[in-house]
């Protein structure tokens, strides 16, 4: 049992320094005053009274590095990312299935029928880039000009097998890409 | 609520029966592919202080070293079976356990839950045949951001009920855990925390074990 023991032991001990050499992604909450002011400046001007929650985070992916803030507003979760100079890349609106005007609804619903035999959908973003301007006017109900209106789903779908999926339809809810998507390691929460 | 009720009637019960020790853990998991998975995992428990003990205290006393292997298959994204086999050296005869589980997990806003439905039965020498229904429910909070990345830190509260029947007698167990965890890499996670631990309900000698605890997960 000793030997055992120890030789269990040792073999730990050597694999010890390989850590990983993954890339990751790294998502960090950050103060206010680490963001670019222009940034925070977008985020006042674009959504101007009624943010509740507001809180900041620097994300780094391989080499890119961005700000998002994520924030409640008129009972939706928005997130808003920015570049390292405050430029807005995109915002995101986590919205349900049923927000999605009928006919994309339509289309998106055809091809994950056609895709799959089952599938439950864990999240859509409803992600829109374009100009200030433009995006100010469409958050406003305004105005949908201008602005890029694309459609995020994470879902789980059965074709042969069940598995995690992020699709990205357009606007009107016609197949952009999908890609499998691997649900991160748990082992500490199971065994 | 069941949870909270027993372990508050526990507070009322009188503490026959303590100690107290280190409680190394380690964790290896074979992923097979992207669906199946081994894992391997060595337990050891060491009694350092027991009240009413024979022995003066402070002690090193041998308590139970636990090997286990677990086949696990993802059925569908967040839920998974898994089959298990345990082995226990321990002072009064070795035991040897059977383990059937399901997982369900669930991702909510800046956290991840886990319920766990675990039965095993339990053959040791000596001892009438035990059979065991658990329940283990686990919220993993990250500590920076709302998603656990490599490279961060987070929170894990457990709460596991287990429910025995041995000689047709039943009893209570109940297992709280507050663990620190990091996320070093995609492969590792590390561990420290306490694990609490109260027994014997319904049968004699209620008793009461607190485990500070560090685990080692490694992945491959």
């Amino acid at each position: 049992m000793k030997n055992l023991l120890f030789s269990i032991l040792l073999w730990w001990l050597t694999i010890f320094p390989c850590l990983s050499q993954d890339k990751v992604e790294v998502e960090v909450r950050v103060r206010k005053e680490m963001v670019p002011q222009n940034a925070i400046e977008q985020v006042n001007y674009l959504f101007e009274k009624g943010i509740k929650n507001l809180k900041w985070y620097q994300e780094t992916t391989g080499d890119k590095i961005s700000f998002e803030a994520k924030f409640k507003f008129d009972r939706q979760f928005y997130s808003v990312e920015f570049d390292t100079l405050g430029r807005l890349e995109d915002i995101e609106i986590e919205i349900s299935i049923d927000q999605i005007p009928d006919e994309s609804r339509k289309n998106l619903t055809a091809y994950l029928e056609g895709e799959f035999q089952e599938c439950t959908i864990f999240k859509i973003q409803r992600q829109l880039t374009g100009e200030i301007e433009s995006l100010k006017k469409y958050l406003e109900r305004d105005s949908d000009k201008e602005v890029t209106i694309h459609y995020e789903i994470v879902l789980a779908g059965k074709a042969e097998e069940w598995d995690a999926w992020e699709l990205l339809a357009d606007s009107q809810g016609r197949f952009i890409s999908i890609q499998k998507v691997l649900l991160k390691r748990f082992d500490n929460l199971i065994f | 609520m069941v949870i909270v009720a027993v372990f508050s009637a526990q507070a009322k019960a009188q503490e026959k029966e303590f100690f107290t020790g280190i409680f190394p853990e380690l964790s290896l998991t074979k992923n097979l592919n992207d669906k199946q998975r081994l894992n391997f995992k060595l337990e050891h428990q060491s009694i350092f202080y027991e009240r009413n003990s024979e022995k003066s205290n402070p002690q090193w006393t041998h308590y139970r070293t636990d090997i286990m292997g677990f086949y696990d298959r993802s059925v569908k994204p967040g839920f998974n079976l898994a089959v298990g086999l345990f082995h226990r050296f321990q002072e009064n005869g070795d035991g040897n356990r059977i383990i059937q589980q399901a997982n369900f997990l669930n991702r909510g806003r800046g956290f991840r839950v886990n319920h766990r439905f675990r039965t095993d039965q339990t053959f040791t020498k000596g001892e009438p045949f035990e059979f065991r229904f658990r329940y283990r429910l686990t919220f993993e909070i990250p500590l920076q951001g709302l998603e656990l990345d490599p490279g961060e830190s987070y929170v894990l509260v457990q709460a596991e009920s287990i429910l025995s029947l041995k000689n047709e007698s039943p009893d209570i167990e109940n297992r709280m855990a507050f663990s620190w965890g990091r996320y070093w890499s995609k492969k590792e996670k590390f561990e420290i925390g306490l694990d609490y631990r109260t027994d014997r309900y319904l049968t004699d000698g209620f008793r009461t074990r607190l485990w500070p605890k560090v685990s080692y997960f490694y992945n491959f």
